[in-house]
């Protein structure tokens, strides 16, 4: 916050003060420099809707088993071909993409909230709840996940909702050491002194004073987290305690196709899940990483 | 996973366990080893036998203990069957043979003195002779009050078994039993290293049962390497001549996948090939794939505890809304037979002609309409209010039977009954079919057949409290057909009224009895003289020969 | 000149009905934790047994290099922190103890400057939303009324009022100091402490917003305590001044005493320190102090100065001085006056 820096921002309002230039537009504009994040979102943006609209789009019932059609290779009539059991494989997979985006965005939204409360909490008042709260974290991270993952998954017996509680409440470490970290570090910020000085309650500080600017870290982390729980949903499926039959996921529907003679005479079939989740897992780190330095608060603070 | 200990009551059956649901290609009136693939290159001699040379077999299941009084799983018995020999064997059409006794036992016309003369010259591991005193050692294990194994269910009817001399045993039985040629071929120990052992202390005496078993069979334990390897190697003094092979060596992998791969790149040359990967597996020059109808069947139990199923007329129903063949001869590859009752085609006591309940949904609707079940205004069928809707249940691991639940739900949805797929962990799938839980409503599973065809230990009511009539099944003429049924010696009349028993089952329909599958064995091409046995994966591998 | 001082001194100390915020005995220790179970394992002393008063309307400089405890005092007066001991007796009432409930009326009448302009502004919210957050946090005025009052501050402090749309990265260094000056006046304060409020700024700028809250203190009738950390700043706008080291506070004095008659040898050094803007100075040297400020973890014993007093007495290191009325109204704590 030196002085040098001064004639910089004098530079840049000066040149600013006609058009007027929202924090909001400064972000977007940074976000729509970095073209792997751009295209990131659009692909992103194409695969939520075909699968936010698979009831209307998919040719086939996802579910309808032709056992007399089974693993039939991509044309006219099934666009990718058919699985093991001789069901749509491009209907399945805009089901199983509504069912693989749902666990990753509510456990994201779960683990980000749990996450955000603890680290706020823990990081604003600091002393002993701090230290509870953090040996908690410690508690937990120290397991090791993908273990207790499966044991939890295993005792509840899998389905959406015990996957999305369990990566929500195994999850959210991380975004509270981070949150944690920021309000450290805005809380003895002079705006916030300024709002104490002012008699604002400690929850208006918290929500409406420090988060804003704690959350800069959080979307991105949030970002990554939602592919992260793609992929966990993926690995536990290949447990077969993921999504569970006949309902597809991208993770089951890897997982039937995983056979020595599926491969050999049926590559489409691990093919195309395997690349919906490859994409989309990339196109969250994409636009995580574009999120990372459009939020910079380096750059949009000053 | 807390099951594992409690469960496996494997008194003259055994739960098929693991993926290898596997099947193999031939009609059921061809018991023979049959061929598929490339048949002109299966057991066609190239040569004359030949000494040397390691085999190594695949398997994705690692054993638990090299002790046949004890092991509960087919893993152990493959490796147990190796290192031991007993009096008898059965052979590939599941004929009763002689082993290390001389001939067929001698057996006394009120049929209970059984008396069976040993070859002399039989000589364990560590070079010592087995006599009468080691069978008479082995088999007063069972009837020890000490032991521990899971089958001193099986020798109820054996009074006392002695030594007459040092090459001749008698074993004497309170009634006449049937059964008992086929309880003669347990793997006897030496008595000369156990003999000092309590009989309570047997099952965790690991110096023997894992660390150096010692036996009178065609293999020596050589090495264990947990989750890698197991090696074994020639007997040299092995009573029927040192076998071909130097060494057989149990490589272990972590799932079927893996084993094909496994088998692909030559480093196995021996594997049961699953039903779902023979695709793959033809297309391997330097393997061969025999196939023989396996001595099991599988089947969906329903649970009779549950309401639901208590209506023979909605079982006979559920059973005709489920097109079989089609199951057989799409998911099995057509590798599988349809069955209609709790019997092998392979077996004496197969009865044809029985019940059949072939797919047909309007007269499984009809039946239905009759017990009662009309459509709701969704579709479902009700019944004074109730839905018909339930959970079918399988193991996870296996995905033959995962895939058939999600058949069934479709078949079933499309007479209006809604059905839940689950899959479960093995161990606490037993745990839930299991007494004394029988918490399902339905379940997806196989029974790997004792020789023996007695229904009892399924189908008794005395077995629903705490055997493996895990549906309880409740039928005074099954009851009454399994208490005498092994009293009569003679085989044709036995057979006549084990008859009768299937023509019921078939009728009540308690299972839908899915099919008779082939098991299929894939095996390098190097590798002769093997020959098919419908229900011992190990059998006479010391005939076994590379041509390399 | 002996006459104004004795009325000022009257004025000051013993009137106190002329008093808006008397200090006794101030203190703030922090805790210094190490260990796993974070044990405190010491003190450091940022303020220790400092007591002053403010009279309305006046200006009071509080000056000392930094680490002296200044700002500490300013942000426990607030209540930013919590005093370890002492009183703050607030017209005349005391809310040093005083939960965040029952302190809620006085954050009205105590407001902040403070030195940032960069930080103390929320990046996230518009000019408007700040200067109208105090007037929702005490549920004050409609909707209208709030917009028309930022408008007015802004106005009052020299800024465009149609600006209170825009983001704080939109204004200069200088711009923000004004903006932070309007929100400390939004809620009508009668004291406003200025922390160091213009030594981030240029100096071009510095004598721009001192003028403006020179003019705002007319116009408003504000006290201000005005911290920072050389004579030259306050020597501008205070009244009277006060001198810290270490936590202690060293002189206080009126402003044109202190600055003929400085009499602790810290104040003497500070002043020599001070850049000559009149000529009349000239003829001072400059006095350079030795050595570091000691930690105030582990001061000094004794007169907290002695480690770098170029007059320290071996009786310094053991007693520590009071600060004593040497003259009416000028107070100095150092034992060469005894």
């Amino acid at each position: 916050m030196g002085k040098p820096e001064n004639n910089v921002i004098q530079q840049q309002s000066d040149q600013t003060l006609g058009k007027r230039r929202s924090l909001l537009s400064i972000i977007v504009a940074k976000f729509m420099q970095n073209k792997l994040a751009v295209f990131g979102l659009f692909t992103l943006a194409i695969i939520i809707t075909a699968c936010v609209l698979a009831p209307w789009i998919a040719p086939h019932d996802p579910n309808f088993q032709n056992l007399r059609n089974r693993l039939a290779p991509p044309g006219p009539e099934f666009w990718l071909g058919t699985d093991h059991l001789g069901r749509d494989l491009f209907s399945r997979l805009l089901h199983g993409g509504q069912v693989s985006l749902t666990v990753g965005f509510v456990a994201m939204l779960g683990a980000v909230s749990i996450g955000t409360t603890i680290g706020a909490i823990a990081g604003f008042f600091g002393g002993r709840v701090d230290a509870f709260l953090m040996r908690l974290v410690d508690v937990i991270i120290s397991f090791p996940n993908i273990f207790l993952l499966i044991t939890l998954v295993a005792v509840l017996e899998p389905s959406m909702e015990i996957l999305i509680l369990v990566f929500a409440l195994l999850s959210w470490t991380g975004t509270s050491r981070l949150v944690r970290g920021e309000f450290l570090t805005l809380k003895n910020r002079e705006f916030v002194l300024a709002a104490r000085t002012i008699g604002m309650s400690n929850t208006r500080i918290i929500f409406g004073q420090i988060l804003p600017s704690a959350m800069g870290p959080v979307i991105v982390a949030a970002t990554l987290a939602v592919g992260g729980f793609i992929l966990a949903e993926s690995t536990l499926s290949f447990l077969g305690l993921g999504i569970q039959p006949p309902r597809a996921s991208w993770g089951n529907m890897l997982t039937y196709s995983q056979s020595v003679t599926i491969f050999r005479t049926a590559v489409w079939y691990p093919t195309f899940p395997g690349l919906m989740i490859l994409i989309t897992v990339l196109c969250f780190n994409f636009i995580g990483d574009g999120l990372r330095d459009a939020l910079d608060p380096r750059v949009v603070e000053k | 996973m807390k099951a594992t200990k409690s469960i496996f009551i494997l008194v003259n059956l055994i739960f098929m366990l693991f993926m290898f649901l596997t099947a193999c290609g031939t009609t059921p009136e061809d018991t023979d080893t049959a061929e598929r693939g490339a048949d002109e290159e299966v057991d066609e001699p190239t040569g004359d036998p030949q000494y040397g040379g390691t085999i190594v077999l695949g398997t994705s299941g690692e054993p638990v203990i090299f002790n046949a009084l004890y092991h509960q799983d087919s893993a152990s018995a493959d490796v147990t069957d190796l290192i031991f020999a007993g009096l008898t064997y059965t052979d590939e059409s599941l004929e009763v043979q002689p082993h290390i006794a001389k001939d067929n036992a001698e057996i006394s016309d009120d049929g209970l003195e059984w008396t069976f003369e040993l070859q002399e010259g039989v000589l364990f591991h560590d070079g010592e002779e087995l006599t009468a005193h080691d069978v008479v050692f082995t088999y007063n294990i069972f009837l020890h009050e000490d032991y521990t194994g899971p089958r001193a269910g099986s020798f109820t009817s054996l009074e006392s078994v002695e030594a007459v001399d040092d090459y001749t045993v008698k074993f004497t039985l309170r009634e006449p039993d049937a059964r008992f040629h086929t309880l003669t071929g347990y793997s006897i120990l030496p008595e000369h290293i156990l003999g000092d052992v309590p009989i309570g202390d047997l099952e965790d005496y690991n110096e023997f049962n894992i660390e150096n078993p010692i036996g009178a069979g065609p293999f020596k334990f050589e090495n264990w390497d947990p989750g890698q390897s197991l090696s074994l190697v020639a007997h040299e003094d092995y009573f029927e001549g040192r076998p071909y092979l130097d060494g057989v060596t149990f490589r272990f992998a972590s799932d079927s996948n893996a084993l094909v791969l496994l088998l692909e790149t030559g480093d196995i040359d021996h594997m049961i090939a699953p039903t779902s990967e023979l695709v793959a597996i033809e297309t391997y020059e330097h393997v061969n794939l025999s196939s023989t109808l396996a001595l099991r069947y599988d089947y969906i139990g329903w649970n009779l505890q549950n309401p639901l199923f208590e209506d023979v007329r909605v079982r006979q129903a559920l059973t005709h809304a489920i097109d079989r063949q089609e199951i057989t001869e799409t998911v099995l590859e057509g590798q599988a037979e349809v069955a209609h009752a709790p019997v092998s085609p392979l077996s004496w006591a197969y009865n044809e002609d029985v019940a059949r309940f072939d797919y047909d949904p309007d007269r499984a609707l009809e039946l239905l309409s009759e017990a009662g079940w009309e459509p709701g205004e969704d579709g479902i069928l009700e019944k004074d209010g109730e839905k018909f809707s339930f959970t079918i249940l399988s193991n996870d691991g296996n995905t033959t039977r995962r895939d058939i639940g999600i058949i069934v739900q479709q078949y079933l949805g499309q007479i209006g009954i809604e059905v839940k797929p689950e899959q479960m962990e093995w161990g606490a799938f037993l745990d839930k079919i299991n007494p004394p839980n029988y918490d399902f409503d339905a379940i997806v599973l196989a029974w790997g057949l004792a020789l023996d065809p007695d229904p009892s230990a399924i189908w008794h009511s005395k077995e629903i409290e705490n055997g493996l009539n895990n549906i309880s099944y409740r039928n005074d003429r099954i009851d009454e057909i399994s208490d005498i049924n092994t009293t009569i010696i003679d085989q044709d009349e036995r057979a006549e009224l084990l008859g009768e028993a299937w023509a019921i089952l078939a009728e009540e329909q308690p299972y839908t009895f899915l099919y008779y599958p082939n098991q299929f064995v894939a095996l390098n091409r190097d590798v002769q003289g093997f020959t098919h046995h419908p229900r011992v994966d190990m059998y006479k591998v010391n005939e076994w020969w590379l041509n390399r | 000149m002996t006459e104004t001082l004795k009325q000022e001194k009257n004025s000051i100390t013993q009137d106190k009905s002329d008093v808006l915020l008397e200090v006794e005995g101030l203190k703030k220790y922090f805790p210094v934790k190490a260990g796993l179970l974070q044990k405190t394992v010491g003190h450091i002393k940022a303020v220790d047994d400092v007591s002053f008063a403010i009279k309305k309307g006046e200006t009071f400089g509080l000056v000392g290099e930094s680490g002296c405890g200044k700002s500490t005092t300013g942000r426990t007066l607030i209540r930013l922190y919590e005093p370890t001991d002492g009183k703050i007796l607030f017209e005349g009432k005391d809310i040093s103890g005083l939960n965040e409930k029952q302190l809620k009326p006085y954050r009205k009448d105590i407001q902040m400057v403070f030195q940032d302009p960069y930080s103390s502004l929320n990046p996230r919210k518009t000019v408007g939303t700040i200067l109208e957050e105090p007037f929702r946090v005490h549920k004050l005025y409609s909707k209208a009324e709030r917009k028309e009052r930022v408008e007015h501050l802004l106005e009052k402090v020299g800024l465009n009022p149609d600006l209170r749309n825009r983001y704080p990265h939109e204004f200069s260094g200088g711009q923000r100091q004004r903006i932070g000056i309007a929100r400390a006046l939004t809620l009508n304060p009668k004291l406003i402490i200025g922390d160091e409020p213009v030594s981030a700024l240029d100096v071009s700028i510095q004598s721009q917003v001192l003028n403006i809250m020179d003019d705002l203190q007319k116009d408003f009738g504000l006290t201000y305590l005005f911290i920072a950390h050389d004579l030259g700043v306050v020597k501008h706008i205070s009244d009277r001044i006060g001198v810290m080291y270490l936590g202690r506070m060293m002189e206080v004095a009126p402003k044109r005493e202190l600055y003929s008659n400085p009499l602790h040898p810290y104040t003497q050094a500070l002043l020599s320190a001070v850049p000559k803007s009149h000529p009349s100075e000239v003829k001072k040297e400059r006095i350079i102090l030795k050595g570091d400020v000691p930690s105030p973890s582990n001061p000094p014993t004794g007169c907290v100065f002695h480690t770098r007093c170029p007059k320290a007495m071996d009786h310094c290191k053991v007693e520590v001085p009071k600060l004593q009325e040497l003259e009416p109204g000028h107070f100095v704590a150092c034992h060469l006056y005894n």
